[in-house]
């Protein structure tokens, strides 16, 4: 039941509508901890290091104001999904991009994001959940789905959202 | 030509993101130029969406947005634009532009673009294999990825057995030789370890890596029980469908979770399969492959050509496909029964379909269109590696003449072969493999088989083929890469 794999990964206590953090590192161990009080991660702090391995391979800066951390991990009890946002946006390093350079507004705004999706997965998860993580990839890509993740007024708005743009059909 | 049609293969290396963006990113974009695209998603899911050899060869161009490696053979003579997700993500649009100038550039210069009769012709050749390759469904598929992870260890260690016996037929029998190491590392490990492997790859291919176990172990069960390669066979797909079946029906609480990878689906299965191989499958199937490999040994020089014959049709029948490939599995599996002419008889009876086209070429070329006349050329490297596929594109143009002269040449060749008795130690490698000493046993008589399936290919298919005209077949046979 793919209604059911949304909510099996992401609930109200996992959406942060305003991210304590401006930086990085403290965004995804804030969004962790959440995953901890849910009992989703046993380490938060180990959670933090995997994700920010995966972002020195790469940036999850996918530009448009979104990043997308994930870590695989141990500590990972069972795949689950953290939202957050923060309207002053978090300093992201991303990748440059070529025709950025020339303006230094536009280079600035593409070190920062306002939408946050911390991915936790164990080393093994099921395809259900990935099949949820690969729609919610393929949702953020449209401009209309960010727009309405930036002004859901409450979490349980969010959680509707995903759970009407995630389901998977396949 | 105006960019109509795209394919793209996305991924990612964790799978989990990047790939479905990148994917969704080009069919945005792709959607709001007004150009048809597939895209072919390789994440951790495993490939879905994925794209055929006909959607291949369809084409205008390729999109391969992708930070890990990605095999483009599917995509052989296509312009490629390749970039990383991240370009895709951005800039998606900007990669079908560039898309939509390689392919006008390929249709504006149709010379320098498109490629020779040759690139062309094992182009064809290659289509002919993945188109086959992806239609290959269940157990089949299941087998086909067994057979071709064990055949690295029959080459390795039929080869290396063949060398222990340049020293003489008896000479590894001496410790401390290195005709005795020879023979240990061929017949007592690589030899040992392929029943094995093919099991253990069946049942990977079945379940994944949960099958691994159950596979390799029923398999090694199979060869200490006398159950040979069918033993195996038979443990890969036990061990396969089981792990498989528990992985899907089993479902602990969360806390357990972890342990079903490893401990309780290796142990369960690996016990099932073992104990179904010693007290059940074991018996029978022991029966089975000692009756053959008795039968095969002691077999009269009459039943040796029946046998010749049918492995013979067989081999050129389909070219590399099911029918063929079921007799090489027969052939190759038998190795481990040290039964060694079959392997003879079908390695000759794949060479020569392309090498008798080959030859028709040359000796009547007003058959054959100019493409085909060139592609005679490659031809004969094909069938001197023995790559039965190499007909394919002959096989193709004109199948109601072609195929029955291949299969009349090959079924003549591995009769001869079986009458002959020659027994050949190497399961592949065509004429690369002969000159080691003792992997086949009488090399003269064995190409002179070859040789005669030759020729016998070549003047049935110069019988039964007609003269071509030469301008309607060019304009058929160079239709489909203009497009």
């Amino acid at each position: 039941m793919p209604e059911t794999a949304v909510r099996d990964l992401i609930g109200p206590d996992s959406i942060v509508l305003e991210l304590g953090s401006s930086g990085r590192d403290e965004a995804i161990l804030e969004l962790s901890q959440c995953l901890q009080r849910l009992g989703a991660v046993d380490d938060a702090h180990a959670v933090t290091d995997a994700a920010l391995a995966r972002e020195a391979l790469g940036s999850t800066n996918i530009g448009m104001g979104v990043a997308i951390p994930h870590a695989k991990s141990d500590h990972v009890g069972r795949a689950a999904l953290a939202f957050g946002r923060r309207q002053g946006g978090v300093a992201w390093p991303g990748e440059a991009v070529a025709d950025a350079g020339a303006d230094p507004d536009a280079e600035r705004e593409v070190h920062r994001v306002d939408l946050v999706f911390l991915i936790a997965s164990p080393e093994h998860a099921s395809d259900d959940h990935l099949r949820v993580l690969a729609a919610l990839a393929r949702a953020l890509i449209h401009e209309d789905f960010r727009t309405a993740l930036r002004t859901s007024p409450t979490a349980g708005a969010v959680l509707e959202l995903l759970e009407r743009r995630l389901t998977v059909t396949a | 030509m105006a960019l109509q049609r795209l394919v793209a293969i996305t991924s990612c290396p964790t799978g989990i993101a990047h790939t479905y963006m990148a994917a969704e990113a080009l069919s945005k974009a792709a959607a709001e130029a007004g150009i048809s695209i597939k895209v072919e998603t390789q994440g951790s899911i495993g490939a879905e969406n994925v794209i055929t050899a006909e959607e291949a060869a369809a084409a205008d161009a390729v999109i391969i947005a992708a930070d890990t490696n990605v095999a483009e053979d599917r995509f052989v003579g296509k312009p490629i634009v390749r970039a990383s997700t991240g370009d895709a993500i951005r800039n998606a649009a900007g990669l079908i532009a560039q898309a939509g100038q390689l392919a006008e550039a390929a249709a504006a210069a149709p010379a320098a673009a498109t490629p020779t009769a040759h690139a062309d012709y094992l182009a064809s050749v290659a289509a002919a294999k993945a188109s086959r390759k992806s239609a290959q469904a269940g157990p089949y598929k299941h087998l086909m990825n067994g057979v071709s992870f064990m055949i690295p260890f029959v080459v390795a260690g039929g080869i290396l057995i063949a060398l222990s016996f340049a020293f003489g037929i008896h000479a590894y029998e001496k410790q401390g030789t290195l005709a005795a190491a020879l023979f240990q590392i061929g017949a007592q490990n690589a030899f040992a370890l392929f029943v094995p492997i093919l099991a253990g790859y069946i049942a990977y291919s079945i379940a994944d890596r949960p099958g691994l176990a159950p596979g390799m172990i029923g398999g090694l069960l199979a060869t200490q029980v006398g159950a040979g390669f069918l033993g195996g066979i038979i443990a890969g797909f036990i061990g396969g469908y089981l792990a498989l079946w528990m992985v899907r029906t089993i479902h602990l609480p969360r806390s357990l979770q972890g342990l079903m990878p490893v401990l309780i689906v290796p142990l369960v299965t690996s016990l099932v399969v073992g104990l179904v191989m010693i007290y059940v499958v074991g018996e029978p199937v022991k029966a089975i492959n000692t009756g053959l490999t008795d039968y095969l040994k002691g077999m009269s020089s009459g039943s040796a050509i029946v046998l010749g014959l049918v492995m013979g049709l067989m081999m050129a029948f389909d070219m590399g496909g099911p029918v063929n490939k079921a007799a090489y599995t027969f052939a190759v599996g038998l190795l481990a029964s040290n039964v060694y002419t079959p392997m003879a008889a079908v390695m000759a009876a794949g060479m020569t379909p392309p090498l008798g086209l080959a030859l028709a070429t040359r000796i009547a070329p007003r058959k054959f269109t100019s493409e085909e006349k060139e592609a005679g050329e490659t031809a004969w490297v094909l069938g001197l590696a023995f790559i039965t596929e190499g007909a394919i594109p002959f096989a193709a143009a004109d199948p109601f003449r072609v195929i029955p002269s291949i299969m009349t040449g090959s079924a003549i060749t591995a009769a001869m072969s079986m009458a002959f008795g020659i027994q050949l130690r190497a399961p592949h490698g065509g004429v690369f493999v002969l000159p080691i000493p003792n992997v086949i046993t009488d090399l003269p008589l064995y190409v002179l088989t070859i040789v005669v399936g030759t020729v016998v290919t070549a003047l049935v298919v110069s019988l039964l083929k007609r003269p071509v005209e030469e301008t309607q077949t060019t304009v058929a046979l160079t239709e489909p890469s203009a497009a």
